[in-house]
C-alpha cells in the first residue's frame, strides 16, 4: 500500500481514537465531579438535615461544572433540577427546577420519572394548567407498574382532582388503581392527606392486601368502600 | 457502577426530600386559599399541601383552612386572614423545637403540639404589634392587621404582651389590646366587646371545630407525608421508598441511568 493511502487510513483513526480518548477524559472528569455531589446529596436527604447555603452553593457548582462537561447528561439535568427545587421560594429557583427537568425530557423522552418530576415542579411552582396535566397524563403513560411514578402521580392528581380535565382524571384513577393493587397503605395515606380517599377507596376491593386494618379502618369508617 | 448506584439512591431518595424537612400539612381547606414562598408569585394552596418556615398563607373570604405542623401544633384561619410562618423547627428525635408563627390579619386559632408541651418558651406568636406567648394549649387570637388585637384562651395560659403591657390570660378569659390600651375579662366579655368583624372571625374559627379535630391535635405526624410512600423520619437513614422495585431500582425510569 502506498504510503499516502496509509496515510489516510492511519491519521483518520488516529483523529478517532483522540477523540475518543477526549471525550473518555471529560467523562471521567464529570463523573468524578458528580459522584461526590450525589454522595453529599444522598447525605442531606438520609439524614434530613438542611444542608448550609455553602454546600449548596458548591454541590450546585459541581454539577453545573459536570454539565458543561457532558452537556447531553439527562440524569444532571435531574439532579440540577431537584437541587433548585429545594429552594421553590425564590422564583429563579422554580423557574429553573422546570427548566432543568424540561432539558431532561428532551434528552430522554420516555422517563416517567422525569415526566413526573416536570409535573411536581410545575405544581410547586404553581403553575397547574394543561402542560401540568399533559406531564402527569404523560407520566402515567410512561411508567403505569412504576411505584413512585404512581404515587407521584396519584398525589398531584388528586389534588387538582376538581379541576382536572376528563382525560387527566382517568389517568389518574388508572394509576390509584395500580397503585392501590401495589401498595394500599401509601395510597390511602396520599389520597387521606388530599381529601380524596373516595377515589382509593373504590379501589380498595381489588387491592391483595385489602383486608390491612387501617385501610378498612380509613374507608370503612368514612363509608366509602363500593 | 458504584457511581451509578449512588446516583440512583440519590434520586430515589430526591423524591422523598420535600418530606424532609419540618413543615406543616394542609389537613382541611374550604373555599380558596394561597401561599407565597419568598420571591416567588402566590400560588393556590390545596389540601395535601405542604407549608414550610418563610411561606405566607392566607384565605380568601369565605374561606378557612386548617395546618398541621410536624409536632403535633393546629394552627386554623377563619376567611380573609394571612399568616406567616416565620419560623418552624423541629426535631422528631428530641422533640424540640421553634416556632414563631406572624398573624397580619384575620383570625387564627392555635393548639399546641410536642414544642408547646416541651419548650413552651420557643412557642410565639405576632398579631399587628402583639406578641403572644403560649403557657398553655389553646386559644383564638384575631387582628386587624393595624393596631386591634385580640386574644382568647379556652385552654392554658396566654402571655399577652401590647404595647409595653404584658398580661397572663388563663383559660376562660380574654384580652382585647386596642388604641394602646388592653382591656381584660372573661372569654364572653371580651367577645361581647370587640367590633364585628373581630366576632366574625371568632365565630369562622368555632366553625373549625370538627375539622381541628380531625387533625388530630397534639399529635405529632408519624412521618413525612407520603412522597412517595410512607417513610419514617424519626429514624434517619431509614426513608427507604417503599412499593417494591420501582424507584429502588430504577428511580429515573426508561432504562438504566447513565451518565452518557
Amino acid at each position: 500500500m502506498p504510503r499516502a493511502a496509509r496515510l489516510a487510513v492511519v491519521l483518520p483513526a488516529l483523529a478517532l481514537l483522540a477523540a475518543l480518548a477526549l471525550a473518555t477524559e471529560r467523562l471521567g472528569r464529570a463523573n468524578g465531579i458528580v459522584y461526590a455531589a450525589a454522595r453529599e446529596m444522598a447525605t442531606w436527604s438520609a439524614s434530613g438535615a438542611e444542608p448550609g447555603e455553602r454546600t449548596v452553593a458548591w454541590v450546585r457548582g459541581d454539577l453545573e461544572r459536570a454539565a458543561a462537561l457532558t452537556p447531553a447528561d439527562p440524569t444532571l439535568e435531574e439532579m440540577l433540577g431537584r437541587l433548585a427545587l429545594r429552594h421553590p421560594e425564590r422564583a429563579e429557583y422554580a423557574d429553573a427546577a422546570v427548566a432543568h427537568f424540561t432539558r431532561a425530557i428532551e434528552l430522554r423522552p420516555t422517563s416517567p420519572y422525569t415526566w413526573a418530576s416536570v409535573a411536581e415542579a410545575k405544581y410547586r411552582k404553581g403553575d397547574t394548567g394543561q402542560s401540568f396535566e399533559a406531564a402527569l397524563r404523560r407520566a402515567a403513560q410512561l411508567g403505569p407498574s412504576e411505584a413512585e411514578v404512581q404515587l407521584t402521580v396519584a398525589d398531584y392528581g388528586l389534588a387538582i382532582w376538581d379541576e382536572a380535565a376528563p382525560q387527566t382524571r382517568r389517568a389518574v384513577e388508572t394509576m390509584v388503581t395500580s397503585a392501590m393493587k401495589r401498595d394500599p397503605a401509601a395510597t390511602l395515606q396520599v389520597a387521606e392527606r388530599r381529601g380524596r380517599l373516595a377515589v382509593a377507596c373504590r379501589h380498595l376491593v381489588d387491592a391483595p392486601r385489602r383486608a390491612d386494618p387501617r385501610g378498612l379502618q380509613l374507608c370503612g369508617s368514612r363509608e366509602t368502600l363500593s | 457502577m458504584k457511581k451509578l448506584s449512588v446516583l440512583l439512591a440519590v434520586m430515589a431518595l430526591f423524591f422523598v426530600d420535600a418530606a424532609l424537612a419540618a413543615s406543616a400539612t394542609v389537613t382541611s381547606l374550604t373555599g380558596t386559599a394561597q401561599v407565597q414562598s419568598g420571591s416567588a408569585a402566590p400560588r393556590t394552596l390545596r389540601q395535601g399541601d405542604e407549608v414550610v418556615q418563610g411561606d405566607t398563607v392566607s384565605t380568601g373570604p369565605g374561606s378557612a383552612l386548617v395546618l398541621k405542623f410536624d409536632d403535633g401544633q393546629v394552627a386554623a384561619l377563619s376567611a380573609s386572614s394571612r399568616m406567616q410562618v416565620t419560623a418552624y423547627a423541629f426535631n422528631p428525635q428530641t422533640r424540640t423545637g421553634n416556632v414563631l408563627l406572624s398573624l397580619v390579619v384575620g383570625g387564627m386559632r392555635a393548639i399546641t403540639g410536642l414544642i408547646g408541651h416541651n419548650q413552651p418558651n420557643n412557642v410565639n406568636f405576632r398579631a399587628a404589634t402583639a406578641t403572644i406567648g403560649i403557657r398553655g394549649s389553646d386559644g383564638d387570637i384575631v387582628t386587624d392587621g393595624v393596631n386591634k388585637v385580640s386574644v382568647t384562651v379556652r385552654e392554658g395560659e396566654f402571655t399577652f404582651t401590647y404595647e409595653g403591657h404584658t398580661v397572663n390570660i388563663p383559660a376562660g378569659r380574654g384580652a382585647f389590646g386596642a388604641d394602646g390600651k388592653v382591656s381584660e375579662g372573661t372569654a364572653q366579655q371580651i367577645f361581647n366587646s370587640l367590633p364585628p368583624e373581630f366576632q366574625r372571625a371568632i365565630g369562622g374559627l368555632e366553625g373549625l371545630t370538627a375539622a381541628i379535630n380531625a387533625a388530630g391535635p397534639g399529635i405529632p405526624r408519624p412521618g413525612p407525608p407520603n412522597l412517595p410512600g410512607n417513610q419514617d423520619n424519626t429514624t434517619p437513614g431509614n426513608n427507604q421508598p417503599s412499593g417494591g422495585g420501582g424507584v429502588g431500582t430504577n428511580p429515573l425510569g426508561g432504562g438504566p441511568a447513565s451518565n452518557q
